[in-house]
């Protein structure tokens, strides 16, 4: 396997309340293994030190020779609300959801290419329902309802149900650092059913290819952390 | 006896209360809630109150600074209409013997309306209800809205709030006793502390009004007119209102943070901080990652899932060897598992997870990557302290079928069995892995003296030494050992001067202790005498100030939100060097404890028994509970010691705050951070503080609180 880089997030201001609770609090040594201090503190050390702001391109980290060498799915992931990127691979695939993992344990699940779950952000997209939304998807217009479950900080699950329009947006060239992919953009645009009158809450993107294949793809995970940029360099 | 006459009022109003909080708890719609508080630390203007309403469960510290005064406010929306604080104030030169009078006060306030359409909201509110009554004020006011920057608010004030520009009375006309007011606070006297039922509406009345403009989402303009005269200050010429007019400005920095600045009557400057939190929302936006490991669906034809595999002997043991490596990976600690063809047990125990659930989802979908396919039922059953609480049993192929579904959450609880795990202890298999026996922490701790009447806070700084050593299943040793290192606890001088016995009135006695502190060394032994019960029994020096020998039984049916509990005490009074030495002072203390949990919402008890003076008497505790471990609440304790003989504050009550390390970290782990607020501590109404009581270990792996928790089963 080649570089896979870990997620990274630069500090805002909850970082600091984090880092300094984690100082604080977690100064401790023990024998119980499930909590690390010492793991915590530099976690905490990191997000008060933080990375330095780079482009946030991922693909610029990938050569084609090196993206040659490898002979499993492959997904590079960014954040723009969290400066945040990743590269993933496959971990399960259950009834065609593949859940894609990150080096520090940062999960997303797709099927089918569209983002169905997330696991490790904290308020994670738990499940969705887009049984319609994938047919239109392929047929590159149509509508379709959708449904995203959340967890909040309280541990309860609520489906949140949107109606969505899908539409085509021409042809585009994608660049995967190894090829160069011919694809049509198709957009899906929802709006939240609980407020018809607000005007859409997100719009998605994905290119396809000739067999219809998201290949890569601009995708709402929901208010808390805004969209992910999927890019499949291996398939 | 107007003590007696008096404290079965409170009584009868405390049941009452529960009753009410329970049946009003009826949530509306809250279309509009405000973070702008006033320096009494409610949604308010400056020194008045408005009809405005906080979110639900906001948890909100606040500071207010004018000369001569500084409160410092704790409030809790404790339902969507019932709010209350406890407030810490500074107040200048109202005392002839003092610079400085450090009062402690309460208020509760019920939102009778929201404003919907035409109709303005209304509020009743009591300020400083059970303190020394310096704050001491009713109100009934009203708020409405115009557009939605402006609102206007206007109401009547008696007490402390009906003090400027003040009529008769208008309740007068139901009966002439409206019209006066008698007076509880007395600058000479330090008592207080009685619920001030007698005054509440009585005595003259003033009309109070306000205006608040919002000139942007974070910027908000604020005038009033107040009704307070500040008669107490200005008669010890410690303040002179010169205008009943205030003026201020709150701009609010965050979500978390809002400002203030003011002027206040015609006379002073002020400024004011509040902070705002809410138990339903975690201070970091993500946790960190603990993800589980996704379900590995079994693949070919069903009739091919044989369990050929239990007769090589090899399988079965490295399958129990992977599923433990991998669950201690998570944190989770397996006792032991037994694994036939079709099925698997595991006794684990979770250290982990505040969720229950949480733990349960993980493990199951560990089981379905490691095991082979002929097994189909998965019996999960923690155990805690030795005891085996709750057996969950689920089904492979549900797991499969649920982790992607959308209706995943609900179908997967429908779908399990939770029963209770039984109360024999059979040892199935040969413990695989016999967890450490030892397991200690070394960390700093924090010891405060709050609200001494000389220094409102003391603290202690020092580091103490944890350690448990688990004899056999149930049967453990424990001890926590503190050093001090720097701290001026060990400062006040106060004597104790309680006609009780000094059970808890010497507490800065014993922050004199010098050297290593052993705070505690107790065995303590679990067990399940029989279906439905839990029983605890422990000898040793359970807390810094008593040794003895305790006794515990509680009865809890799984599927149950109530519970009967009793526990007996026989204890001593421990030397003031918190060492082996035990002073004369020997008592029996024991309670007979209901507990309730509503709706996983409000957790209520009532403790009737004998506390640690001798005194006999019922303590009531409610406690706001969140699914994320979260509690807030409070408690009264009315014994047959006589108010006068109790000292400051008349009966004990108090608050407490017991917060998940999660929330605040973003790190899962089962620990919370406790904080227990006396207004004031006397021996009257004192308990023992045992560390492990039943209630608490047993109602989280129930499966009301199980069902509360599922949330979390699939994350």
């Amino acid at each position: 396997m080649g570089a896979v880089l870990e997620m990274k997030t630069t500090l805002d201001m909850r970082s600091w309340v984090v880092a300094l609770a984690g100082i604080l609090m977690l100064t401790a040594c023990s024998s119980d293994k499930t909590t690390k201090p010492l793991e915590t503190l530099s976690q905490a050390a990191a997000l008060l030190t933080g990375p330095p702001q780079k482009p946030l391109d991922i693909r610029a980290t990938y050569t084609p020779d090196l993206l040659a060498t490898v002979t499993q799915p492959l997904l590079a992931a960014e954040m723009p609300s969290r400066k945040a990127n990743a590269t993933m691979v496959v971990v399960g695939e259950n009834a065609g959801h593949r859940t894609w993992v990150a080096a520090d344990g940062i999960m997303l699940i797709t099927k089918d290419g569209v983002l169905t779950g997330t696991r490790g952000f904290g308020r994670d997209l738990m499940v969705s329902d887009i049984s319609a939304v994938l047919p239109a998807l392929r047929a590159g217009s149509g509508s379709a309802a959708r449904e995203m479950s959340r967890i909040d900080d309280e541990g309860l699950v609520t489906p949140y149900r949107y109606d969505c329009v899908i539409a085509p947006g021409g042809s585009q060239q994608v660049d995967l650092v190894s090829r160069q992919v011919a694809t049509r953009l198709v957009t899906e645009t929802c709006a939240d059913v609980a407020t018809p009158d607000a005007g859409p809450t997100f719009t998605n993107r994905y290119w396809l290819d000739g067999a219809g294949r998201i290949r890569q793809s601009d995708q709402w995970i929901g208010p808390d952390y805004g969209h992910v940029l999927m890019y499949q360099l291996v398939d | 006896m107007v003590a007696v006459s008096l404290s079965s009022r409170v009584k009868s109003a405390l049941i009452g209360g529960v009753v009410g909080l329970i049946s009003l708890w009826a949530a509306p719609t809250v279309a509009e809630t405000t973070n702008n508080l006033n320096y009494f630390g409610l949604p308010g203007l400056l020194d008045m109150p408005t009809a405005d309403t906080m979110e639900d469960a906001r948890l909100a510290f606040s500071i207010a600074y004018f000369p001569g005064q500084t409160r410092q406010t704790m409030a809790f929306q404790i339902t969507p209409r019932l709010s209350g604080t406890f407030r810490y104030s500074f107040i200048d030169r109202v005392e002839l013997s003092k610079p400085q009078r450090f009062d402690r006060s309460f208020d509760i306030q019920y939102q009778l309306l929201f404003e919907k359409g035409w109709l303005p909201g209304v509020v009743i509110g009591a300020r400083d209800f059970i303190g020394t009554g310096i704050y001491s004020g009713e109100y009934l006011v009203a708020t409405k809205s115009a557009g939605p920057k402006l609102s206007f608010t206007g109401g009547i004030g008696w007490g402390r709030m009906g003090s400027y520009n003040s009529f008769r009375n208008p309740l007068g006309v139901l009966s002439d006793s409206f019209d006066d007011r008698p007076s509880i606070y007395d600058p000479s006297e330090d008592k207080g502390g009685t619920v001030s039922f007698g005054q509440w509406l009585h005595g003259p009345a003033a009309l109070f009004a306000g205006v608040a403009y919002k000139a942007t989402d974070r910027l908000t303009l604020l005038a009033e007119y107040s009704s307070d005269a500040y008669v107490i200050e200005e008669s010890s010429q410690a303040f002179t209102p010169k205008s009943p007019l205030n003026f201020g400005i709150q701009y609010q920095v965050g979500n978390a943070f809002v400002l203030g600045a003011s002027y206040m009557y015609g006379a002073e400057f002020g400024v004011s901080l509040t902070v705002l939190t809410n138990p339903k929302r975690a201070i970091p936006r993500g946790y960190y990652s603990t993800t589980p490991v996704p379900v590995k669906p079994r693949t070919g034809p069903a009739a091919g899932w044989t369990d050929d595999w239990v007769s090589d002997g090899a399988t079965a043991p490295a399958t129990r060897e992977t599923i433990t490596q991998v669950l201690a990976l998570e944190g989770l600690v397996v006792e032991r598992i037994e694994l036939t063809g079709e099925t698997i047990r595991v006794r684990y125990r979770n250290r982990k997870y505040e969720s229950p659930p949480q733990a349960m989802g993980h493990i199951a979908r560990v089981l379905t990557v490691a095991l082979p396919p002929s097994v189909e039922t998965f019996i999960l059953e923690p155990v805690v302290e030795g005891m085996t609480t709750v057996r969950v049993t689920l089904k492979r192929s549900d797991i499969e079928a649920l982790e992607q579904d959308p209706r995943g959450t609900a179908l997967s609880f429908s779908r399990a069995v939770i029963e209770d795990a039984g109360f024999a202890r059979r040892v199935g298999d040969v413990p695989l892995n016999p967890p450490n026996r030892l397991s200690w922490s070394l960390a700093p701790y924090i010891a405060t003296e709050l609200f001494d009447p000389d220094d409102p806070l003391r603290i202690d700084y020092g580091a103490q030494l944890s350690a448990q050593y688990e004899v056999a299943p149930g049967l453990s040793l424990s001890t926590n050992l503190r050093q001090k290192i720097f701290g001026d606890r060990d400062e006040s001088t106060r004597t104790a001067n309680s006609r009780l016995p000094h059970v808890r009135t010497e507490s800065n006695l014993y922050a004199k202790a010098t050297g290593v502190t052993m705070n505690r060394l107790t065995l303590d032994y679990f067990t399940r005498p029989g279906r439905n019960l839990y029983a605890r029994a422990t000898v040793g020096y359970m807390e810094s100030m008593f040794a003895g020998v305790s006794a515990e039984l509680l009865w809890k049916p799984q599927d149950s939100r109530f519970a009967l509990g009793a526990d007996i005490n026989r204890v001593r009074r421990r030397g003031y060097e918190i060492d082996f030495s035990l002073l004369d002072y020997e008592v029996t203390t024991g309670h007979v404890s209901a507990y309730y949990d509503y709706r996983g919402i409000v957790d209520a008890r009532v403790d009737v028994g004998r506390y640690l003076a001798g005194d006999y008497g019922a303590t009531l505790s409610l406690e706001r509970t969140f699914d994320n471990g979260w509690r807030i609440g409070a408690y009264a304790t009315l014994t047959d010691v006589s108010f006068e003989d109790f000292g400051e504050g008349s009966f004990d009550k108090g608050i407490l705050i017991s917060a998940p390390l999660s929330w605040i970290t973003g790190i899962p782990a089962n620990r919370s951070l406790r904080g227990d607020f006396q207004p004031i501590t006397r021996d009257g109404g004192a308990r023992l503080k045992t560390a492990n009581r039943l209630y608490w270990i047993v109602r989280g792996s129930h499966a009301p609180v199980l069902e509360d928790k599922w949330g979390r089963f699939w994350r």
